[in-house]
């Protein structure tokens, strides 16, 4: 604190080279030269990926063959002209402030300019508003705070709110298009208007002196509600003529389809012409329909059939009882009335008739059906003339029955 | 779904718009709906007579059906539950359509709860839900013209767009509703003679389970 003239008047100047700079390096991504302000944002992507490799660097720095390497996607003159502009403003320096110095660090206020800029491209003025109050409400209630500190805030709120109202303004005269890539500042305007509110009543409380400052602050705060709505008003009549979906966000649509009448609903298809209703039902389908449908009982598996078809168990039993009734004759005629007869005296003719009786006699023994017995004894006769060359004597008789 | 309003396309322009135009867009809006034999059939359009009544409708061209979307990979128009809408058509037609060697339209006027029954019997589980299913289908089949349903009188009857199937595709369709469970008799017969019909009807029906037209219908004569 030098108390000479020319020592304040060295210290005003280094205080304001000191202001200008932290300007310069802020800005400095947005520079297209020292001059001016970009008008490409790939210049903007430059300055962020020479920055992101320098965090990365660490205290070393980087060289200018490497500042190149990592901005090789870009043209050369693109980026020389940015490390240019970096250099100049500050945002990139040498490690020392020597001659043919190699190695080069990064600005730190640079980066969180970049940063902020970024956010403001991202989402626009209303988000930095909604940070700005908030920590406006926390500078409000630290009691470091003076009264000067106090009035500067407001004021300066007032002014944004102000500008942004008019800004407002400007958009509601304006086209209905462009009116609409704005909008994403009106969404959300009544939680603003809360914050701002809660924060002049803070700042009234605290300072009652304040009060002309806080007046001009909720007039602001007022006519920015007023701005906001009256832009919204005019959004949503122009949504509900133009079928432009996109005119509000999806959540307005959404409360609107379940809050409408039929009728409100119906309305916007007013003049439309629909079919009624007609399903084709095809024959097949409905046969395919019913086969395909649950049953009222479970399919029972088929019992296994031969592939060859049946000749027919029917015609089988049906000639059985004819079967019966000729064993029934043939035994008869063997018997001739009496109850038994010896085999062999059956079996005097030629063999080949001899052996179809003999096989007759055996299905008469056999049938469940039919008294008829046939009884063999353990011997064996052997006739080397007689037509049976050999014979077991037995009895063809007639059972109990 | 209810109908659309008709109130603009005929009342706007009645002099610029050609007669058979304006009928064609009438029928496709209104589905199917009816005029009296007496009034005069707009040209260009597919009609279906019972005798009294007249019903208009769209008709495809040479002589093609929906059907043929399916041939062009072309999906049909959605449907919900399509396999239970046809499941309860086919019950209303075993009922509606007694003489199988005739035309299944106009076919007879039957009361709803033989169709319920019907259904009730095709389909595996709670007979009540099933019915209740059924009768909301009724309902939608009667929207779609499909079926004739009167709420007031309870009876249904085939709607005038089954008179679209041709006659060539309703082989498979007739031996499907031969082997159907058959609609219940009716009440008064029931009444005479319930018992007897009942112990008649129960030994036989484990001997021939497959032939289901025979042995109830004895039982029911």
């Amino acid at each position: 604190m030098s108390p000479t003239n020319d020592a304040a008047s060295l210290d005003d100047v280094l205080v304001g080279e000191a202001v200008l700079g932290v300007y310069r390096q802020m800005f400095a991504a947005l520079a297209r030269d020292s001059g001016a302000v970009v008008d490409d944002p790939e210049m903007v992507d430059v300055a962020e990926t020479l920055l992101a490799a320098f965090a990365d660097a660490g205290e070393e720095g980087l060289s200018r063959e490497q500042m190149r390497y990592v901005c090789r996607r870009y043209p050369a003159e693109v980026f020389e002209n940015r490390l240019r502009v970096l250099k100049g403003l500050g945002a990139i320096r040498e490690v020392f402030p020597k001659p043919n110095q190699l190695r080069y660090r990064a600005s730190f206020t640079s980066v969180v300019g970049l940063m902020f800029i970024r956010r403001m491209m991202l989402d626009g003025g209303q988000s930095e508003m909604h940070r700005l109050l908030a920590l406006e409400q926390l500078n409000v209630a630290d009691p470091r705070m003076t009264v000067e500190q106090a009035r500067a805030g407001a004021e300066g709120l007032a002014r944004a709110f102000r500008l942004w109202s008019v800004e407002l303004v400007t958009l509601t005269n304006g086209t209905i298009e462009e009116l609409r890539e704005q909008a994403p500042k009106l969404w959300g305007t009544e939680e603003i208007l809360q914050r701002a509110e809660r924060l002049h009543g803070a700042i009234l409380r605290r300072w009652p002196q304040l009060d002309r400052t806080c007046t001009d602050l909720r007039a602001a705060i007022y006519a920015y509600g007023d701005a906001s709505r009256r832009a919204a008003a005019r959004l949503s009549d122009s949504a509900g003529t133009t079928r432009n979906l996109t005119l509000l966000p999806p959540e307005t649509w959404r409360t609107f389809a379940r809050t409408a009448s039929r009728e409100e609903l119906a309305a916007v298809l007013e003049g439309f012409v629909f079919d009624a209703p007609a399903p084709w039902h095809e024959p097949a389908a409905v046969v395919t329909a019913v086969q395909d449908g649950p049953r009222a009982t479970p399919p029972r598996p088929a019992p296994p059939r031969p592939s060859v078809p049946d000749p027919g168990l029917s015609e089988d039993a049906s000639s059985d009882d004819a079967a019966a009734e000729r064993l029934r004759v043939v035994a008869e005629q063997v018997l001739r009335g009496r109850d038994r007869v010896a085999v062999e005296e059956v079996l005097d003719q030629d063999w080949t008739a001899a052996r179809r009786l003999l096989a007759d006699l055996s299905s008469a023994h056999l049938h469940p059906e039919l008294p008829y017995r046939l009884v063999w004894s353990d011997g064996l006769d052997s006739r080397p003339d007689g037509s049976p060359t050999w014979l077991s004597p037995g009895v063809f008789e007639r059972t109990g029955t | 779904m209810s109908a659309p309003v008709p109130a603009p396309v005929p009342s706007s322009a009645p002099s610029s718009v050609p007669a058979e135009v304006l009928a064609r867009a009438r029928a496709r809006l209104l589905g199917a709906h009816s005029i009296a034999v007496s009034d005069p059939a707009p040209p260009g359009l597919v009609t279906a007579s019972d005798g009294s009544r007249v019903w208009l409708l769209s008709p495809w061209p040479d002589g093609a059906t929906p059907a043929v979307l399916e041939e062009y990979d072309i999906a049909p128009m959605p449907l919900d539950r399509p396999g239970q809408a046809r499941r309860v058509l086919a019950a209303a037609l075993r009922c509606c359509w007694p003489r199988l060697d005739e035309a299944p339209w106009p076919g007879e006027r039957v009361p709803v709860g033989d169709v319920l029954e019907v259904y009730a019997r095709m389909s595996r589980g709670d007979p009540e839900l099933a019915r209740r299913w059924a009768t909301g289908e009724l309902r939608r089949l009667h929207d779609t013209g499909w079926l004739l349903l009167d709420e007031e009188a309870a009876t249904v009857r085939p709607g005038p767009r089954i008179a679209l199937w041709p006659e060539d595709s309703l082989g498979s369709l007739r031996d499907l509703i031969r082997r159907l469970p058959r609609p219940p008799e009716p009440l008064p017969r029931v009444d005479e003679q319930a018992a007897p019909a009942d112990e008649r009807r129960e030994p036989d029906v484990p001997h021939e389970p497959q032939e289901q037209g025979g042995p109830v219908e004895d039982a029911g004569e």
